[in-house]
């Protein structure tokens, strides 16, 4: 593969790649430096791709990159980023129409506050205070609804 | 029950105050089963209510196969919204017709209004835009980056999309990322983004 196609795939999926990336990593440098190693290995290794596969292996290859990098992670790493502390498989690929599920599932059996919170608390990483201050209400308050959602969702929301 | 309400507590507690705890301490708390179920389900909790991630690349990966009847589609009912709009609910305003319907959405405005109230916290980390339109998306950026937008064909303007944006990005990085969108091809062409099939 020469230099132009290698350019060319990069423009064209490097986006996407990123953004795979960050949804598995949640974190912006550690994810470009996922996407970048790809394309250095398939420059290095002068690796054949054909054109109808390209993207399906593009995006493969970075999310095998990111699962060997999470399997490594210690525990308190992965806990600060909330990933999982399964030991994540290649193949398994179903978490993504797990969370749309639950998405569905929180819209129709929580509140909008309830939903916000947990948007605050676990995507954005807002402390209870920071929350609290925000709506202005009690920490305990915002406690509340965190383990009140989370209890629901343990309750009646079953994953596949 | 109450067993697992103090599970609850003290992994909520943990992910509060990860500093005060050893590796070990929190390899512990962990090590429990039920403890760990919570601490899974807040995982995809997570991942549920990320708007970067999957919807946006289901999104991509849904539409490249088919983009070109879903524009069709997506513009035949926006047409036929506006029908109703100017038909049936004559003298409502846009911004209610618009109204967010999402919890993310509301969330988002939430945080907003409680920003406002406190001084220098004015602007948001990320703004989330669920399901709004190119026009609604590009307006709220002109006015950050301070620049104008042209559409090389009015129907564009109406696409709908997922998107996360970060004000303080680069504009060139984010129109990048919003061209990995199939729909449209955006161009800044001096102090003009351009918008074109």
């Amino acid at each position: 593969m020469d230099d132009k196609e290698l350019a060319s795939l990069y423009k064209r999926y490097q986006a996407e790649m990123l953004m795979q990336a960050r949804t598995l990593l949640y974190d912006e440098e550690e994810s470009r430096d996922v996407v970048a190693d790809v394309f250095a290995s398939i420059a290095r290794e002068d690796t054949v791709i054909h054109t109808a596969t390209e993207r399906p292996f593009l995006l493969r290859c970075v999310r095998n990159r990111c699962i060997n990098i999470i399997n490594r992670m210690s525990t308190r790493q992965r806990v600060s980023r909330l990933i999982t502390l399964r030991t994540l498989e290649e193949r398994d690929e179903d978490e993504g129409e797990n969370a749309e599920r639950l998405k569905l599932f929180m819209e129709q059996w929580l509140n909008k506050r309830a939903i916000s919170i947990l948007y605050m608390r676990f995507v954005e990483g807002m402390k209870y205070q920071e929350i609290a201050e925000n709506l202005n209400i009690s920490e305990a308050a915002v406690y509340k609804y965190l383990s009140q959602s989370m209890t629901t969702i343990r309750q009646h929301f079953k994953p596949k | 029950m109450n067993m697992n309400e103090d599970k609850m507590k003290s992994l909520l507690d943990m992910l509060d105050h990860k500093e005060q705890y050893t590796d070990a301490e929190m390899e512990c708390i962990l090590n429990d089963k039920e403890t760990l179920a919570i601490y899974e389900t807040i995982v995809m909790v997570k991942q549920a209510l990320q708007p970067t991630g999957t919807q946006e690349t289901r999104f991509l990966q849904h539409q490249t196969t088919i983009w070109k009847a879903a524009s069709v589609a997506i513009l035949f009912v926006v047409g036929v919204l506006c029908y109703a709009a100017f038909h049936f609910i004559g003298g409502q305003s846009y911004e209610e017709l618009s109204a967010p319907t999402s919890p993310i959405a509301i969330s988002q405005a939430e945080k907003e209004e409680a920003n406002k109230e406190k001084e220098g916290v004015a602007i948001p980390k990320t703004v989330i835009f669920e399901n709004k339109t190119l026009r609604e998306v590009l307006a709220q950026m002109s006015d950050t980056y301070k620049v104008n937008v042209r559409y090389k064909e009015e129907g564009l303007a109406n696409l709908r999309l997922y998107f996360n944006w970060n004000p303080s990005e680069d504009i060139h990085d984010v129109l990048t990322l919003l061209n990995s969108f199939e729909h449209f091809h955006l161009e800044l062409e001096g102090n003009t983004i351009v918008v074109s099939q």
